[in-house]
């Protein structure tokens, strides 16, 4: 393409490095004046880098976050009993689990799942502080408090997985492990104790606006990258006063699909799209257990499940009466066949 | 009226890719070009066939009008890739073909309509993204697997079936590496979206008694949150390559899974697992 | 070069994946269910291919099977429990196989004590002896009584799991990580979906994730097992519905079961048989699985008739002692 497309920053220009607004608050959590330049982040953005606001609260959120992080290193070392090579060659697999369902919402000894609530208490305490954080650097800055907003909803959905729903249910053990493989087997185990979370709608309605986020993020950032070459991409003062870019964004929209938005709404459907995939997410997962056992029965009820045609035979030999009912999984043994004297005889014709 | 008050001086001739002036108006306010006409044709064909679809019973065993039920399936395997009948996923392959051929339609259009306004192409290219993810799960991976049966289902619980069933074939999809890759890119792009326009909001939205904002204070309020603010331009192609991203690994993962790799995909770890130089 | 190297970050994760391990199209997908729905049987035709010459050049040299005969007359043995039924040359045609089917290398002298110049056949004294005799007895129960599973006319014998090695493949010991495992012994039950749609008075399911997981991974060690996928046998939307689930479903019920049966009568009682070089970690004996049998497929060893016990009285039929001569009445 013998056209710019503005994707890469070809030419970089640096001037003197950006202060930025002055806080209604004191300036002295501003750390890292008056920040660096990155030659490589410039390709692709802004080439400043820092300063941050490191305030009493955001000092604090990391230091919560970081114990919670340790305790979950240092629980994933123990599980490999300190080898640091297992740690590396195991970490997917590694987990800090949640204590049984049997210690129900008490508090379980640290080593059975007491570690866990102690971790996730840290986390949760720490992205609270963060919430806190953006909420305050908002108004410090005279701004609409919309990213907090946003974030909280985020946090909703942690909420329920971690703390609401397993409060509903009676459990700590319901809630989610701190690990890679073990949080996705959370996930499964979810939807299948559930009768499959595809027939929940709620799950339905947040990967409606899951994709649908996407799609608008592709959407609206392909949008502005096209009209780049006329000052797109400033969309506040597209907003306030919409030039030639603004005027494209929205006419070509509404020739392709006969609607559109304009420079601000945009960014409400982006806004909402976005909180409402975790808003309705955390819904979904909140009424799964507490209220409905089995989404696929529920869909059944609903008429929504479709009658595919039979083409399995029958099992050979043909089924007896009573042979398909099974019991619900047990508890897990407390004994072992064959090593406690359960069956230590040999039986059989001697 | 159909037209917005600035938009008269817009509509311009020319721009097209086919078919000259001949296509080049409006109808209300969409602009309709060459690939407006094979859009409609390929749109109403297919949508009239999943009517028809529905009316016969296609796919169910007893015919129903229920939109979450109506279910046209792919052929069965045994056909391989040849065409089936029209009653045994004969339909489905057809509005596939619709399908396709009104995708690649409105990419085109959104081209000549790109054209026309003399913008960059970035969202034809980026829809193309998504038309390729459709293609790969009902075109290229049939292909590789030798049968037309393995496209997914058209219908609104059907697909998910398809899908939740896909998933199992693998015993644990979530183990597909490059699952998690395009799951991360999904995650990551909401986050950034939800960032991005509670941003622009909180600056055109500022609290009562307080005037509009301006990119300084976009660029404050990530840095003194962050770190690092990406800036406006940036925003905006960390979203495009996040969200094609998405839709690429996404692809990706369902192509491997069946072409190349047949066991469960927790399987796969073990190359990593039992790699020599553990010790 | 330049454009390679500025590529890198999207080339190297490529090559980390083809590396780690890719199959090359084509490969064997055979529907198991209705179209479009993603039933589906995946096998790479390569490794079906290879384990298919495998398996060739390992079938066993047993000697031909015989019509059935009269049972030996009282007093022809001494100290034979399980297998009186069969007559002198069933009876030593059958102790032929068996050192086909378990100790090809090791022979007769691996159960029967052997001396400087005879063998002592009817002597109990090595646990080998010991163990075989229940062997025997389990693969009786298990043509008999467990034909639901191993096939009316099929069912197993001795080369089935034993592979002509005195020790079968995948047994398995107790570990504090394998309790999925248990559903093997005496841990019964792996459902965990209710059947109401809401959870309430009459109707309470308590079951967990934690035991979801738990059923989760009893089922992929199944399938690995087995070498077949979670379709094979359930509609993944309704794991539980038995209406939506395959035939297969059934059959792999009734192998549960059996192998539940199997280890607590024959695998778990022989506890004090085992010498010590036979115990697991936690001081168990070995206990069987599914893939003990399968192997790895969905009919153990592909199907071969190698594999079936059809022909093998003495395994076909539930046994008994060889009386001794002056026994009046039948045993």
């Amino acid at each position: 393409m013998s056209e710019y497309q503005n994707l890469i920053t070809q030419v970089q220009v640096h001037g003197p490095l950006d202060p930025g607004v002055a806080a209604e608050d004191s300036e002295w959590a501003r750390v890292g004046k008056p920040g660096f330049i990155s030659r490589l982040l410039g390709r692709i953005g802004d080439a400043q880098v820092g300063p941050v606001w490191l305030g009493a609260l955001g000092i604090a959120s990391l230091v919560f976050g970081l114990a919670a992080i340790e305790i979950m290193g240092l629980w994933f070392l123990y599980q490999v009993d300190w080898n640091f090579m297992e740690f590396i060659r195991l970490l997917p697999w590694l987990s800090l689990d949640p204590p049984s369902p049997a210690y129900g919402l008490g508090f379980p000894p640290m080593m059975e799942g007491g570690w866990w609530l102690v971790a996730g208490g840290f986390l949760t305490f720490s992205i609270i502080l963060w919430w806190l954080r953006m909420y305050l650097r908002a108004r410090a800055l005279g701004l609409g408090t919309h990213v907090a907003w946003a974030f909280a909803a985020a946090i909703f959905l942690y909420l329920v997985v971690g703390f609401i729903r397993p409060i509903l249910m009676g459990s700590w053990g319901e809630a989610v492990p701190f690990g890679l493989i073990s949080h996705l087997h959370w996930t499964a185990g979810l939807s299948m104790r559930h009768g499959n979370l595809f027939y929940n709608p709620f799950h339905m309605l947040s990967i409606v606006f899951f994709y649908g986020s996407v799609l608008l993020f592709a959407m609206h950032a392909a949008t502005i990258l096209a009209t780049a070459k006329m000052g797109g991409e400033r969309e506040i003062d597209q907003s306030t006063d919409p030039g030639t870019a603004a005027e494209r964004t929205m006419v070509f929209w509404r020739w392709t699909m006969g609607f559109n938005a304009n420079m601000e709404s945009i960014h409400r459907w982006a806004y909402w799209f976005a909180i409402l995939t975790v808003l309705t997410g955390g819904i979904a997962i909140a009424i799964t257990g507490p209220v409905v056992d089995n989404w696929y029965r529920w869909g059944l009820k609903h008429g929504i499940v479709p009658d595919y045609p039979d083409v399995y035979a029958a099992p050979v030999p043909a089924v007896q009466p009573g042979e398909l009912e099974a019991p619900y999984q047990t508890a897990p043994p407390m004994t072992y066949p064959g090593l406690d004297g359960a069956a230590g005889t040999m039986g059989g014709a001697r | 009226m159909a037209m917005l008050n600035f938009e008269r001086k817009y509509r311009v001739r020319g721009g097209t890719l086919v078919g000259g002036d001949l296509f080049d108006f409006w109808v209300g306010p969409f602009y309709v070009g060459f690939f407006g006409v094979t859009t409609m044709f390929f749109t109403l064909v297919g949508t009239l066939l999943i009517i028809y679809g529905a009316a016969v019973g296609e796919g169910l065993a007893s015919q129903s009008w229920n939109v979450w039920q109506i279910n046209i399936a792919p052929p069965p395997l045994e056909y391989g890739l040849g065409l089936a009948p029209l009653q045994e996923g004969g339909l489905w392959q057809i509005i596939t073909v619709c399908a396709v051929g009104a995708f690649v339609s409105w990419v085109l259009r959104q081209a000549e309509i790109s054209r026309k306004l003399g913008m960059g192409y970035h969202v034809p290219v980026a829809y193309g993204a998504a038309v390729l993810a459709y293609v790969t799960l009902v075109i290229v991976r049939p292909l590789l697997m030798g049968a037309w049966g393995h496209g997914f289902p058209y219908g609104i619980i059907s697909h998910l079936d398809w899908v939740s069933n896909v998933g199992y074939q693998y015993l644990n999809f979530h183990y597909n590496p490059v699952h998690m890759v395009a799951a991360t890119f999904f995650f990551t792009t909401i986050l950034a979206l939800g960032l991005h326009g509670g941003l622009i909001l909180s600056v055109l939205s500022p609290p009562k008694g307080e005037p509009i904002k301006t990119s300084e204070h976009e660029n404050t309020y990530f840095r003194d949150t962050i770190g690092y603010s990406i800036g406006a331009i940036g925003i905006h192609r960390l979203g495009l390559f996040l969200a094609l991203n998405s839709g690429i690994w996404a692809a990706l993962c369902i192509v491997v899974s069946g072409p190349f790799w047949t066991s469960g995909w927790p399987e796969w770890w073990n190359w990593w697992l039992n790699l020599p130089l553990w010790f | 070069m330049r454009w390679l190297r500025s590529k890198l970050a999207l080339i190297a994760p490529v090559v980390v994946l083809a590396a780690a391990g890719c199959e090359v199209p084509p490969q064997d997908f055979t529907q198991t269910g209705y179209r479009g729905l993603g039933f589906e049987d995946n096998n790479n035709r390569k490794t079906v291919f290879d384990s298919a010459q495998a398996l060739a050049a390992r079938i066993p040299q047993t000697p031909p099977k015989i019509p059935k005969m009269e049972p030996a007359p009282p007093g022809t043995y001494e100290n034979v429990q399980v297998l009186g039924h069969l007559s002198a040359v069933e009876f030593n045609l059958f102790m032929q196989s068996l050192v086909e089917w378990v100790a090809k290398d090791e022979g007769c002298a691996y159960c029967h004590v052997q001396t400087a110049d005879s063998v002592n056949y009817a002597s109990d004294a090595n646990y080998t002896k010991l163990v075989s005799r229940r062997m025997i007895q389990m693969t009786q129960d298990i043509n008999v009584n467990w034909s639901a599973h191993v096939g009316e006319d099929k069912g197993v014998n001795c080369w089935t799991c034993h592979q002509s090695n005195p020790l079968p493949t995948n047994y398995w010991f107790y570990t504090d990580e394998n309790q999925p495992l248990r559903n093997y012994v005496d841990r019964e039950g792996a459902r965990v979906q209710g059947e109401a749609i809401f959870n309430g008075p009459g109707q309470r399911n308590r079951q967990s994730i934690n035991q979801t997981v738990y059923t989760y991974q009893l089922m992929t060690h199944m399938s690995n097992a087995l070498g077949v996928n979670c379709t094979y046998c359930h509609n993944s939307a309704r794991f539980a519905d038995w209406n939506e689930s395959s035939p297969q479903r059934v059959t792999a019920l009734r192998g549960l079961r059996m192998i539940r049966h199997t280890n607590m009568e024959y695998l778990v009682p022989l506890q004090d048989v085992w010498p010590e070089n036979r115990l697991g970690p936690m001081g168990d004996g070995p206990k069987l699985q599914c893939a003990t049998c399968h192997q790895g497929a969905n009919l153990p060893q592909m199907g071969t008739t190698a594999s079936h016990a059809a022909g093998w009285p003495g395994l076909t039929q539930i046994g008994y002692p060889n009386p001794p001569a002056e026994a009046t009445d039948g045993g």
